[in-house]
């Protein structure tokens, strides 16, 4: 149990004890009144409650239910590239086997078909995250909000670095003991960090990212975005 | 702050802000009938929760089940109460007026 619960059980408890006895022992009903507002809002203290869930825990099973489905199509040794709201509607990752080059507008739907060659459009969880925190304007911007995802919310890092390199064509992240194992070469796109770490820095700077490289060095994960001109 | 926390917030300071006007403002009028006081409460439990948790914050406060439902029932049993006060004054009892 945590603060609010342990707060709210005390003033339900508290609460109805104190009415009762307001009632039974002084015979007042506005005196009992009163203690039972207190003690419905303690009631509701108690419910809202936002319990925290095993979070490293569900990110893993997450990863794994988008792992299984990019290896599905085939995809998971691509290199991603992650499109901003004004390409594809929504910050999204785009996987293919082709290189698609520079892309100018993505259709709201999975699977996109384009002579030979189809991409997926996935909506990550960056994309949710995204929408739930609010936008990012700037690479300042995108990286307060990455620290919020990461370390806040879902609790798998320490610490988020943004850093901009070769004049805005390429940008570094570097995330602090992350707390998700595995094998970074096989299956870069469904990996949390760059499928959090993608959609936001591609909002961020408004256009199309691809993910270079995606290393470990020492207890930090690193990842290079380069812009797709 | 996550919206859920920021909802979560307002219905809050909301509900207990209308707990507090109500306790007051029935207490003036020379109110003394429990029920009426924890209707009330119930009522804008329900009203608060309504306009300050739209339902996919509520869908994430799963807990509010058990409070929607504990209230309703409540609620319910007052509606009774008073009915049957009506329908059959002899045999309700209530010790307090």
């Amino acid at each position: 149990m945590h603060g609010r619960e342990a707060v709210g059980a005390v003033m339900l408890a508290s609460g109805l004890t104190a009415a009762a006895a307001a009632l039974l022992l002084a015979g007042s009903p506005r005196l009992a009144a009163a203690f039972v507002s207190w003690a419905m809002a303690g009631a509701v203290l108690l419910v809202t409650g936002v319990r925290r869930l095993r979070r490293v825990e569900a990110v893993r099973i997450y990863e794994e239910v988008v792992d299984s489905v990019v290896k599905e199509f085939g995809l998971h040794d691509v290199k991603p590239l992650y499109a901003p709201s004004s390409i594809a509607g929504e910050p999204v990752m785009i996987l293919s086997p082709a290189n698609p080059g520079a892309v100018r507008r993505v259709p709201r739907r999975m699977l996109i078909f384009a002579g030979d060659t189809v991409y997926l459009r996935v909506p990550t969880l960056g994309t949710m995250l995204l929408g739930e925190l609010g936008g990012v304007s700037d690479i300042p911007s995108a990286e307060a909000v990455l620290k919020t995802m990461l370390k806040d919310y879902l609790e798998v890092a320490d610490d988020v670095l943004v850093a901009e390199e070769a004049g805005g064509e390429s940008y570094v992240v570097e995330i602090s003991r992350p707390r998700l194992r595995y094998d970074l070469r096989s299956n870069v796109p469904s990996n949390v960090y760059c499928q959090v770490v993608g959609p936001v820095l591609a909002e961020a700077v408004g256009a199309l990212l691809k993910l270079e490289e995606a290393s470990r060095s020492g207890s930090s994960l690193k990842l290079r975005l380069r812009r797709v001109v | 702050m996550l919206r859920v926390e920021r909802c979560v917030q307002r219905f809050l300071v909301f509900y207990a802000v209308s707990m507090a006007v109500a306790t007051t403002a029935l207490i003036a009028l020379g109110e003394s009938r429990l029920d009426v006081y924890v209707s009330i409460y119930i009522l804008e439990y329900y009203v608060f929760r309504a306009l300050t948790l739209p339902e996919p914050v509520a869908k994430v406060l799963r807990g509010l089940v058990i409070t929607d439902a504990a209230y309703f029932i409540v609620f319910a049993v007052i509606v009774a109460y008073r009915v049957a006060e009506i329908l059959w004054p002899h045999a309700v009892w209530w010790p307090w007026p």
